[in-house]
C-alpha cells in the first residue's frame, strides 16, 4: 500500500455567503498556499445535498467544468454530514492503492438560501423514516441523548453550556469561523429553546462554506496515518446505549489500529460538536476519557487551547459553522494548520492530530489521524 | 404492540424482514403496550408540516424494544415514568398510566 500525504489545504470563511457553491469551492481551492495546482488524476467532492439546497445535480461534472479541469475524473460523494471526510477517505484510498498519484478533494455546502423550516425538513431526512413521522429533528434526537446523559452522569445545564462558551472563544481566534464573538453561559441559556434542554447556542448553525485539500503520493510534511469508518443503526430506537455510540468507537479503533496509535498519542482533536452534548459523548467514545469523565475534563480546561488535549481549537462546528458537507474537510484543514504551526493565535503544540466527523445522527462516522513527518 | 423478533433475542418496533442487529430473518408478533420513559424532549423548532411544540419520548416497551413516541401530556415527561403506548394515525403515542 502506498503512503499518502497532504500537500495543501484551504478553505473559505464559513457563514452566510452570497456566492454559488461552485464559486465557494473555487475560493477554497485558490486559498491553498502552495502551488501543486495542476495535473490532478481525479477530483473527489464531498457535498451532502446540492440537489435540494441549491438545485444542482450532476455536481461532479459541474465542478470539473467550473474549474477548467477538462477530462479529469470527478465524483461527488454524499455521506450525510460526513461527506467531507468521506470524500477525503475515498481520495486516500485512490492514492494508497497506487491507482492515482495526486488528487484534489473539495467539500462544501450552501444551506442559507432556503427558509429555516425547509432546511430543517431537508436535514430531518437524515433520520429513520418512522422517527421522522413523529416530527423528530436532529436537535430533537440530540436533546433525547442530552437528557439521558444529564440523568446518568449528573451533567448540569451550566456545564453543558461551557462547551459553547469554550468553542466560541476559540472561534474568536479563527478568521474562517462564522462566529468570532465570545459568549457567556447566560447567553446560551437566554437563547431560544430549540429542543428542551437544548437552546439555539447548543446547536451548530446553518451555514455556507467550502474546503479544499490535495492528497499526493510524494512525501510532504503531513502524513495521513490512519482512517477508520463505521456505521451504527439508522434509528435511535435500536441503539444499545443513548450516551455512547458504536460508530465512533469502531471507527476510532480502526483508525488507531491503522495508524498504530492509541488515544494517548493524540495531541489535538477536532470532534463533531453539532450539538454541545456531543463534545462529551464523542471524546469519551474516542477513548480520550472514560464515560462521564468528559465533564471534569471540560470544567478543568483539559480540552481548552492551553489544556492537555485541546479539542476543537478551530471553534468546532459550534463556532466555525456547519455547512454540512464541508465540515469533515474543515476539520482536516484545521489539524493540518495545527501540525504545521500555521494556526495563528489558536496554535497549540501538536505532532499528531485526530478528526472525528459524524454522518447522520452519530451513525456513519469517520475518524482520520494525521501526523507530522 | 406489533414488533419484529429475532432468534438473536432482539426486538424492534414494526414489521421488519431483516434483523438490524445480526442480519437474520425476523418474525412478526405482538407484545404488550406497557412502557417506561428512557428520555424525553419538547421540540419547539419543527420541520415544515408540523405544529410546535411536540413532546417526544423514547420508551422501553415491556419485553425489550425501544420506541419513539409522541406524548400529548407534558406532565408525563419524566425519566422512569411508566405508561401505555397506542398506535394511531401512523404515530405511536405514550399515554401514561390512564
Amino acid at each position: 500500500m502506498s503512503k499518502v500525504y497532504i500537500s495543501d489545504v484551504g478553505m473559505t470563511k464559513f457563514g452566510k455567503r452570497k456566492e454559488s457553491l461552485q464559486t465557494l469551492m473555487y475560493e477554497a481551492y485558490t486559498n491553498m498556499m502552495i502551488s501543486e495546482k495542476s495535473d490532478f488524476d481525479a477530483i473527489f467532492i464531498g457535498s451532502m445535498n446540492p440537489d435540494e439546497f441549491v438545485g444542482d445535480s450532476n455536481f461532479a461534472t459541474l465542478i470539473a467544468d467550473h474549474f477548467g479541469l477538462y477530462q479529469t475524473s470527478s465524483v461527488r460523494i454524499d455521506n450525510a454530514p460526513a461527506s467531507g471526510s468521506a470524500a477525503f477517505e475515498q481520495a486516500y484510498f485512490s492514492i494508497a492503492s497506487g491507482h492515482y498519484e495526486k488528487v484534489l478533494v473539495l467539500a462544501g455546502e450552501k444551506m442559507s438560501g432556503l427558509p429555516t423550516p425547509i432546511t430543517t425538513k431537508i436535514l430531518s431526512k437524515l433520520i429513520d423514516p418512522y422517527e421522522r413521522c413523529t416530527g423528530a429533528t436532529m436537535p430533537a434526537l440530540a436533546a433525547l441523548v442530552t437528557r439521558r446523559y444529564m440523568h446518568d452522569y449528573g451533567l448540569s445545564r451550566d456545564n453543558l453550556a461551557r462547551v459553547a462558551v469554550k468553542n466560541h472563544y476559540n472561534g474568536t481566534l479563527n478568521p474562517y469561523a462564522q462566529f468570532q464573538k465570545e459568549i457567556t453561559i447566560e447567553d446560551v441559556l437566554k437563547s431560544k429553546m430549540i429542543a428542551d434542554p437544548l437552546h439555539l447556542y447548543d446547536c451548530a448553525s446553518i451555514a455556507d462554506g467550502a474546503c479544499a485539500a490535495i492528497l499526493i503520493s510524494k512525501k510532504t510534511d503531513i502524513k495521513v496515518s490512519g482512517i477508520g469508518h463505521a456505521t451504527d443503526y439508522l434509528s435511535l430506537q435500536y441503539r444499545d446505549s443513548l450516551t455512547s455510540f458504536n460508530a465512533t468507537k469502531v471507527a476510532a479503533k480502526r483508525a488507531y489500529d491503522r495508524a498504530r496509535r492509541t488515544p494517548k498519542d493524540i495531541d489535538v482533536a477536532e470532534v463533531h460538536d453539532a450539538f454541545t452534548i456531543l463534545e462529551f459523548v464523542n471524546p469519551e467514545d474516542l477513548g480520550f476519557f472514560k464515560p462521564g469523565e468528559g465533564i471534569p475534563a471540560l470544567v478543568k480546561d483539559k480540552t481548552s487551547l492551553n489544556g492537555e488535549l485541546p479539542i476543537n481549537p478551530s471553534g468546532g462546528l459550534k463556532a466555525r459553522g456547519h455547512p454540512v458537507g464541508a465540515t469533515g474537510l474543515a476539520q482536516i484543514c484545521e489539524i493540518v494548520w495545527q501540525l504545521r504551526g500555521e494556526a495563528g493565535k489558536r496554535q497549540v503544540s501538536a505532532d499528531i492530530g485526530l478528526c472525528h466527523n459524524i454522518g447522520g445522527f452519530v451513525n456513519n462516522n469517520i475518524v482520520t489521524i494525521l501526523e507530522s513527518c | 404492540m406489533e414488533v419484529s423478533t429475532c432468534k438473536c433475542g432482539k426486538k424492534v418496533p414494526f414489521k421488519r424482514e431483516i434483523c438490524p442487529y445480526c442480519g437474520k430473518k425476523m418474525t412478526f408478533n405482538e407484545i404488550g403496550n406497557n412502557a417506561e420513559i428512557l428520555t424525553y424532549t419538547t421540540l419547539f423548532t419543527v420541520p415544515e408540516g408540523f405544529d410546535a411544540p411536540i413532546n417526544l419520548v423514547l420508551v422501553k416497551l415491556e419485553n425489550g424494544a425501544n420506541l419513539l413516541c409522541v406524548c400529548k401530556n407534558e406532565k408525563e415527561l419524566e425519566i422512569g415514568k411508566k405508561g401505555k403506548v397506542i398506535f394511531e394515525n401512523n404515530t405511536n403515542y405514550f399515554l401514561g398510566n390512564k
